[in-house]
């Protein structure tokens, strides 16, 4: 399953450790860069390539939050819902913005497949609440229209990209 | 022996080894430190707090470095400031400990609440509830209420399948990790681990198939709750209601004790029965899951005869009289085969039977690929008495040379991955990659066939580096001159060119094993175990000086249960019972016996199948006019047979099995057999009696207090001896400490001495050299054993079915792409005479040019191709699907 | 003499009268079966396995009724529910359960330690049998319903207070 590149990297990445199973997690990240999520074929690729048994390598995804084992939406957007945030209104804009985006109130992604929005705990934002991180970016003093415009900004971009 | 520690447990002093932790230190001042994680098998890693103790240690002075003392002259002692894990915290000289100070009672009611926060309470329906650490501990330290919210309770599915064979509650799971330590540390099948975090924390396993390992059974002994149980004893009973008989493990010949647990005369569970020398806690999957032939369907229940090519019920009477009138007739030339599953007794009066009443030493308990395996060398240079194999240090060397432990032996396996781990020095020499190459200090991969020729090139590079022990061999050692001489033409260099492994390799594992202040060697099934081989290994052993003592010696992995004593009893042509060799001409082995070009008159044949091994055989016993088969199922040689009368499981009777470290052990009687099935020795006995002996044995014992009169060897193994209770050093800890409690009388066995124990006189040496010879072209056919085969016994089994291989093929990967087959192929494989076709398995370990055919299993394709040969050349053709088709 | 003999009719007398008394009292006799026979609420009897509202049986086959029982006349196996044939409401049921009624002394240990309630001691007395095995009470015999014709339970208040009880005694 890797690619070229990717087989490349990882070789990189085991020259930094002393012991294969010390690359796990950088090889798991790698291993998710592709598509966002780890399907059992990258999990075997991986625990075959560091020499660690299956059930350890899930279980490291199974511990750590952002290692995902279902398909996400194209873009991550992670709301802070800790209690500095709350008490600036973030819970309040998260349940707004679940509604906006027709999802449950826990979050997931949408129809279109384009958002997968989460409620996460502190990302050190706590005087710019509400905030919210999409993909790697902040976004800060949020209110609803602001956060319109950035999701019709990256709707935008895939129409664009769909249509070329 | 280590430096010893003065440490005072609630006012108790005790003096235990330095480096011993306190939850150990605290057992031995008579105190129990409650604890869940905690296991004296494994590691300690003080995940559930439970053990939460108050220690101090003595104040020194800074400037004097003296110890501090009081008005009263008494040392001050400091206590630390937090309670300490008493299962992680080894103890220190003049260390204080208080397991029952006001803050670790009440950090244990805390601990205590905090686990049972999401617990389901469901004592009344667990499998458990009875035997369950943390029902004791509740009740002993817990509160009567929780401050947590009923509705609060998280909540997971109550009965998932871990593996086939264990259910998880995850529920009822403490996280202690005890099972995932075990597969971890114990067992060596990482397969289990922890998923997630916090409260959804979860054992899972991942491998394929799930939970992918041979000792799964032993984790629900160890679960300190119910959170992981046996699928067949699900709501089986509950544990007080259960009897507890002790018994023998009849499944392999590691003869690892259990308790047999009943209700209502119906086996619902077999338990490990701790033994500290032989299987200590431990059971594997086989021993523990197949017991169901016992109360299978298919039990043979009545003697039948054969009338017009039908079986018809009979009396035993009527059916006795017949046979002994059919053996009158055939006298000397009838031929015995017994199957190493019989117990001692069995064997004796079977030998009994045809050397005194039919003047015939016609009798063998080895058939098929066994054949050729006669076994000498646990007699002359066995394994001292008290040997233990799972406690060996960096002191001893382990040379396990042809055996696939982890599937011929499980526990011995475990054992001996146990001593590696405690830094025994342990060389694995195997023709394929085998479970134990994880953990061999190394490996050598020699060429299948060159197995003595690797032995004799590890004595050559003793004798070449000068590592021979000089005190023994001059004491012990006879013809050593003749030797060196004698290997001057065979040098490792030579060894090397024949086995394939590097001089060096030979080298540096003779340096490891002739320096190493013990020495055992294991050799199994793999190894052919022929004269050269056996003559080798013994002289390895001699003169290196491991012989005769505690902690060296060879151990041979036999096959079946009571393998060994079958050769103790000498249920072999040429030997009488306690190895004498016969007076006159030795009788036909098996082999002979069951050829059908010289059919004998009459056969009788005990607990073995050799009618479904081969064709060969199964003409033989067509050929044959008048044939008796005692077994506990219609198998196919039974359906040739004229007669054929039902036996007793081990189960269902007394006895005793010689397990392969040549443990005598008695096992006793838990549930009834069959109304008209009688103990083998009852019947051999029986038709004795038709043919005119007057022999009076009433029971099992009775036939062993003959045994120890008349064979040496089993001198002191009376029924008083084997059944006497265990002593302390080797009996159970509190079950808190371990897991379910394995009640039973625990008993022990003994071992008989070896010829180099028992005697001061000198041991022969001689240079036999290496005879087998590799097959030379073409692919080579091996038959390693595998745990699940297709065995009469566990075929019954229902519960492991899943389990039990079917005939396939293993090749290498290599091999595979080359011939151009894949996975989902099947092969035949041909050799002169013969051809099979089976389902094929691709595997990255096994090397090029082989092709592993299990034994033993169903249709025994590698009987059939192999006849009584170890190995052979066969041709490997794919077959095309739609041919099969 | 003659003293003996009119004391000794005196006596007799006296006795007559108590016997003419209850001559003109309501009899005490029950016509048992046809009549019903008043019992206390808290008599213990024959034992009755109780079921749930929907019809599930409470028993859940955990064999702690059987682990207290003195005389060790009842026998539980146990069995696993599924789907299709779902006997209680958990994972567990009795399969079999069985109390030897010639045994049991009704102590009422099994219906204290049952964590269900399933196990009740009911006012039912009437367990002569012509068999013994009959005394054998399967579970289809205990289950619920069983209520026979014969019992009344008082209603009124039979419970006297307890200061009196302490007095009396």
């Amino acid at each position: 399953m890797w690619s070229d590149v990717e087989q490349k990297e990882l070789e990189e990445i085991l020259k930094k450790y002393p012991t294969k199973r010390s690359a796990l997690l950088p090889a798991l990240y790698l291993a998710q860069r592709e598509k966002n999520w780890l399907d059992d074929d990258d999990i075997l690729a991986v625990a075959e390539a560091l020499e660690v048994p299956v059930t350890d390598v899930q279980a490291v995804i199974g511990f750590y939050t952002l290692f995902r084992r279902e398909p996400t939406g194209k873009h991550m957007i992670h709301v802070c819902t800790d209690l500095p945030c709350a008490l600036r209104g973030a819970e309040d804009f998260y349940a707004r913005l679940t509604r906006r985006l027709g999802l449950p109130s826990e979050g997931g992604t949408t129809a279109d497949g384009l958002f997968t929005l989460e409620a996460v705990p502190c990302l050190a934002a706590c005087d710019k609440a509400p905030m919210c991180q999409i993909d790697l970016q902040y976004y800060e003093n949020l209110t609803d229209e602001m956060i319109d415009t950035v999701l019709a900004q990256f709707r935008a971009e895939a129409q664009q990209e769909s249509g070329a | 022996m280590s430096e010893l520690v003065n440490v005072t447990i609630d006012g108790v002093e005790v003096q235990v080894p330095k480096g011993t932790l306190i939850v150990e230190a605290a057992k031995r001042a008579g105190t129990e430190i409650p604890v869940f994680c905690y296991h004296s098998k494994l590691d300690p890693v003080g995940m559930c707090r439970m053990c939460l103790v108050t220690v101090g240690t003595p104040v020194r002075n800074r400037e004097t470095g003296e110890f501090e003392v009081d008005d009263n002259g008494k040392q001050v002692i400091r206590f630390f400031p937090k309670p300490m894990t008493a299962c992680t915290t080894p103890v220190s000289p003049g260390m204080v400990v208080i397991t029952q100070s006001e803050e670790s009672i009440a950090d244990r009611r805390g601990i205590l609440e905090f686990l049972l926060t999401s617990h389901p309470l469901d004592c009344p329906v667990c499998d458990k509830g009875g035997e369950c650490s943390l029902q004791d501990l509740t009740y002993a330290y817990g509160p009567g209420v929780s401050q947590f919210y009923l509705e609060d309770k998280h909540h997971s599915p109550k009965k998932e399948p871990l593996g086939d064979l264990i259910y998880l509650d995850s529920e009822r799971c403490i996280l202690c990790a005890r099972c995932v330590r075990f597969e971890d540390e114990i067992a060596g099948d990482p397969v289990l681990a922890i998923d997630n975090r916090g409260r959804n924390s979860k054992i899972v396993s991942y491998s394929n198939p799930k939970f992918d390992s041979k000792y799964s059974g032993n984790t629900t002994d160890i679960c300190p709750v119910g959170a992981l149980t046996t699928r067949d004893f699900r709501f089986g009973a509950r544990a007080w209601e259960l009897e507890s008989t002790p018994s023998v493990c009849n499944l392999c010949g590691v003869g690892c004790n259990t308790v047999l647990n009943t209700r209502f005369d119906e086996i619902k569970r077999v338990m490990p029965r701790q033994n500290e020398a032989l299987n200590e806690i431990w059971l594997c999957d086989k021993g523990r899951f197949g017991h169901h032939f016992n109360g299978s369907q298919n039990r043979l229940t009545t003697p039948l005869i054969k009338k017009n090519g039908q079986f018809e019920a009979a009396s035993w009477d009527e059916a006795l009289a017949l046979v002994a009138r059919k053996l009158e007739l055939s006298k000397e030339k009838t031929g015995g085969v017994a199957g190493a599953h019989l117990s001692n007794e069995d064997l004796y009066i079977f030998q009994k039977l045809f050397r005194t009443v039919l003047g015939s030493n016609n009798i063998d308990h080895r058939i098929g690929l066994n054949a050729n395996w006669d076994d000498q060398l646990a007699f002359e240079v066995g394994a001292g008495v008290g040997t233990d194999i799972g406690r060996l240090k960096s002191e001893s060397a382990i040379l396990v040379l042809g055996a696939d432990l982890d599937e011929e032996a499980p526990v011995l396996y475990l054992r001996v991955r146990g001593s590696a781990r405690r830094g025994a020095h342990l060389i694995n020499a195997g023709g394929r990659w085998t479970k134990l190459d994880n953990i061999a200090e190394k490996s050598l991969r020699y060429r299948y066939g060159a197995e003595s020729a690797l032995a004799w090139g590890l004595v050559a590079a003793v004798l070449d580096e000068g590592l021979e022990n000089k005190d023994f061999v001059a004491a012990r050692v006879d013809g050593f001159e003749g030797l060196i001489d004698a290997m001057k033409s065979f040098t490792p260099t030579r060894a090397a060119e024949q086995s394939g492994v590097s001089e060096d390799d030979i080298r540096a594992a003779a340096r490891t094993f002739a320096k190493a202040e013990n020495g055992v060697v294991l050799y199994g099934l793999e190894s052919g175990g022929n004269e050269s081989l056996q003559a080798a290994i013994k002289t390895l052993l001699l003169i290196t000086g491991h012989a005769g003592s505690a902690n060296n010696g060879a151990i041979a992995v036999l096959p079946h249960a009571n393998s060994r004593g079958a050769a103790d009893m000498g249920i072999v042509p040429n030997r009488l019972p306690g190895y004498r060799p016969v007076e006159g001409e030795a009788g036909l082995s098996a082999h002979e016996m069951l050829s059908p070009d010289a059919p004998l008159p009459a056969l009788y044949i005990v607990a073995a199948d050799p009618a479904a091994q081969s064709a060969r055989y199964k003409a033989a016993i067509e050929a044959t006019e008048f044939v008796v088969v005692q077994d506990l199922f219609m198998t196919e040689t039974a359906q040739l047979a004229d007669v054929v009368l039902p036996a007793r499981g081990t189960a269902e009777r007394d006895g005793s099995f010689t397990s392969v470290e040549r443990w005598v052990q008695a096992f006793d009687n838990a549930v009834s057999a069959p109304a008209l099935a009688w103990a083998d020795w009852l019947a051999f006995t029986a038709l004795a009696g038709k043919m005119g002996a007057s022999w009076s044995y009433a029971s099992a014992d009775g036939v062993m207090a003959e045994i120890t009169q008349t064979v040496p060897l089993y001198a002191e193994m009376n029924f008083d001896n084997l059944t006497r209770p265990i002593s302390l050093e080797r009996k159970m800890s509190h079950y808190i400490y371990s897991g379910t409690s394995f009640t039973a009388d625990t008993r022990e066995g003994l071992q008989w001495r070896s010829v180099a124990e028992a005697s001061e006189a000198k041991m022969p040496v001689a240079f036999i050299a290496p005879a087998d010879v590799p097959p030379a072209e073409g692919m080579t056919l091996v038959a390693p054993r595998v745990l699940y085969d297709g065995g009469t016994l566990i075929a019954q089994a229902e519960v492991v079915s899943a389990h039990i291989q079917p005939a396939h093929a293993v090749i290498s990967r290599k091999d595979a792409a080359q011939l151009g087959i894949t996975a989902d192929d099947s092969v035949t494989l041909t050799v002169p005479g013969a051809s099979v076709t089976v389902p094929v398995r691709l595997n990255g370990l096994v090397p090029q040019g082989i092709v592993l055919v299990p034994r033993n299993l169903s249709g025994f394709p590698a009987e059939k191709l192999l006849g009584s040969k170890r190995l052979t050349a066969v041709k490997i053709t794919k077959v095309p699907v739609a041919e099969l088709a | 003499m003659i003293k003996q003999a009119f004391g000794g009719t005196y006596q007799i007398m006296r006795g007559m009268g108590v016997t003419l008394k209850y001559l003109f009292k309501k009899p005490v006799t029950n016509q048992f079966p046809d009549e019903p026979v008043v019992v206390y609420p808290r008599f213990r009897g024959r034992h009755v396995l109780k079921r749930h509202e929907n019809g599930l049986e409470k028993c859940i086959g955990c064999s702690l009724c059987a682990a207290a029982c003195p005389t060790q006349c009842i026998r539980v196996e146990a069995a696993e529910n599924t789907d299709e044939n779902r006997r209680s409401p958990g994972e567990r049921y009795a399969a079999v359960y069985e109390i030897n009624m010639l045994r049991c002394i009704f102590c009422g240990y099994c219906e204290e330690a049952c964590p269900t309630g399933a196990i009740v001691l009911e006012h039912d007395f009437a367990l002569a049998e012509y068999d013994r095995w009959d005394a054998i009470y399967t579970q289809d015999k205990l289950l619920e319903p069983h209520q026979p014709k014969y019992i009344q339970i008082r209603d009124d208040e039979v419970f006297v207070p307890q200061d009196t009880w302490r007095v009396n005694k």
